[in-house]
């Protein structure tokens, strides 16, 4: 016996997602600092997937489950990737001290 | 069965999708990168989770649900490395903490750069470079620490003696009035010490404190805490001023030859640099923080101050009558090498026998510092005496029971850190010295 409600509840949860994208995609936009935007990038990664197993669902096609995997791969590396270049990239522009930039 | 199953998994994928989309809000609405990046490692996982879960529960087939099973592993596994990188790369980088974070736990520990440096140019009477210290200038919207550029050398016109080593003239004192057991003593010293030479005090209490300036979204509920935090601290610094200022009137109306001057400033770090740039002394209470609330050495008002390396700073637990002897602690930290010249610059305690304390000979450096600040102090008509130097891992009690026959401590910081192994050393001979000995002075 199957009761059915499994594509309804799917598509609500795919609803309920993909309303969560939106203030992702805002702090993306917004920032203000670059790490926002790569905790923004990261959490998107997290929707992708749980979308794409919702769409899994949905199209009844256990395919797309492997992609829900593969996002979630990507986005680690992703992760890890930013926080290298957030590192990096400010060693190498060190900041001056309010008292030698008025020294210019 | 089947429905059961079915029922689950729609409940699983419903829950998830909820609790992803409330972990998606989170990371909108928190205030700072740090609970963002909370809400989208914990709530954010847990919601993906569940979701996967669901919809391999909805296949119901082994490969499915070990796909999906596979998913969660990785992502239970991954989230936690992947924040942590990002967080730590959001604190170097100098992302903002919230105006709920009491402390910054990291300060000191991990180098951390300046993030949106729109802040106003400063009128630095003589522009100096840097010091290179770990203690680096904190972004603006901290609400505990006092952010403070670094200057190398005290910026004020100075009397060449004889052999070079700069002596200042004593005649502006500032007088931290941050409150708390010290301040009537420490005001008593500022006193004391301007009577003979014709300074003039400034009794100065609330300098350097952020207002209150969030540029962020509001956080959900914790903008009423972190304004409720913000507001107790702030009351309780102004009582702790005013008992202070009170103890201050009373001790210049005692003392009518020396002129006096208080002030309550509730302004930026900037005004404050200006501020401290004029002086020649700054005296503080010891063991009071910037709010007026105990703190220990390594974060009070005069650590901080001393760590900017503007003005020197003298911090008064105890007024001695006469000082018996005055003691330079020296060992491996940066500016341990300039004590015995800042002592000699300060004018202070100019007739008192100086020993010096070598802390852990055997690192590099120690040796050659003491000798040379040794022979420059002899050179100045000092007596010096070179104590028996101590190793890293000294008993607190002993060394304080050596420190006993000092009045005064002249230091390069107030706490440090001993690497050691696992930074299993925790004792620092600064923070020991700063609580048996009265008077400590930071050049």
């Amino acid at each position: 016996m199957t009761t059915g409600i499994v594509p309804w509840a799917a598509a609500l949860a795919a609803v309920i997602a993909a309303l969560g994208v939106v203030p992702v995609a805002w702090r993306l936009l917004a920032g203000p600092s670059s790490a926002d935007r790569a905790i923004a990038t990261d959490m998107l990664g997290l929707l992708g997937a749980c979308l794409a197993a919702l769409t899994a669902v949905i199209a009844g096609d256990a395919a797309f489950l492997a992609i829900a995997l593969g996002i979630a791969l990507v986005g680690f590396l992703a992760a890890i990737a930013f926080a290298r270049l957030l590192e990096r990239r400010d060693t190498k522009t060190v900041e001056r001290s309010p008292i030698e930039r008025t020294a210019q | 069965m089947t429905a059961i199953i079915e029922i689950v998994a729609a409940l699983l994928l419903l829950a998830g999708a909820s609790v992803v989309a409330l972990a998606a809000l989170g990371v909108a609405r928190l205030p700072d990168p740090f609970s963002r990046m909370h809400a989208a490692a914990k709530a954010g996982v847990a919601g993906a989770g569940l979701l996967l879960l669901g919809a391999g529960l909805t296949f119901g087939t082994t490969g499915a649900i070990l796909i999906t099973l596979g998913a969660v592993v990785f992502l239970v596994l991954t989230a936690p490395l992947a924040s942590h990188a990002l967080g730590r790369a959001a604190y170097v980088s100098g992302a903002p903490l919230g105006a709920a974070s009491q402390a910054d736990a990291l300060a000191g520990i991990l180098q951390r750069h300046i993030f949106d440096p729109a802040s106003r140019p400063i009128a630095s009477p003589q522009p100096m470079p840097r010091a290179p210290s770990p203690a680096r200038p904190r972004p603006r919207q901290e609400a505990t620490a006092i952010p403070l550029p670094q200057a190398q050398h005290p910026v004020e016109p100075m009397l060449h003696d004889r052999t070079g080593t700069t002596l200042m003239p004593l005649r502006r004192i500032l007088l931290g009035l941050g409150g708390g057991p010290a301040q009537r003593e420490a005001a008593a010293m500022a006193v004391e010490l301007a009577r003979p030479h014709g300074a003039k005090v400034l009794g100065l209490s609330g300098a350097g404190l952020e207002p209150r300036r969030w540029r962020g979204p509001l956080p959900v509920g914790g903008a009423y805490w972190a304004e409720w935090l913000a507001s107790r601290s702030r009351s309780q610094m102004r009582e702790a001023a005013a008992t202070a200022l009170a103890e201050f009137r009373e001790i210049a109306a005692a003392n009518p030859e020396v002129e006096t001057m208080a002030r309550h400033e509730e302004a930026a770090s900037e005004d404050l640099v200006r501020l401290l740039a004029g002086q020649d002394l700054v005296i503080v209470p010891a063991g009071i923080g910037p709010h007026g609330a105990e703190s220990s050495p390594g974060h009070e008002t005069a650590a901080t101050l001393a760590a900017a390396h503007i003005v020197p700073v003298l911090r008064v637990r105890r007024r001695p009558t006469s000082i018996r002897g005055v003691l330079l602690i020296v060992d491996s930290s940066p500016g341990c090498g300039r004590l015995a010249a800042g002592l000699l610059r300060s004018g202070l305690w100019s007739s008192a026998p100086v020993s010096i304390l070598p802390v852990a000979d055997d690192r590099r450096g120690v040796r050659e510092m003491v000798e040379t600040q040794a022979e420059l102090l002899r050179d100045h008509g000092r007596r010096v005496a070179v104590m028996a130097p101590i190793d890293l891992d000294f008993e607190a009690d002993d060394l304080s029971a050596r420190l006993a026959c000092f009045d005064a401590a002249v230091v390069s910081c107030l706490s440090t850190r001993y690497g050691g192994f696992f930074d299993s050393i925790r004792n620092c001979a600064f923070e020991t010295a700063a609580e048996s000995v009265p008077l400590v002075l930071l050049p």
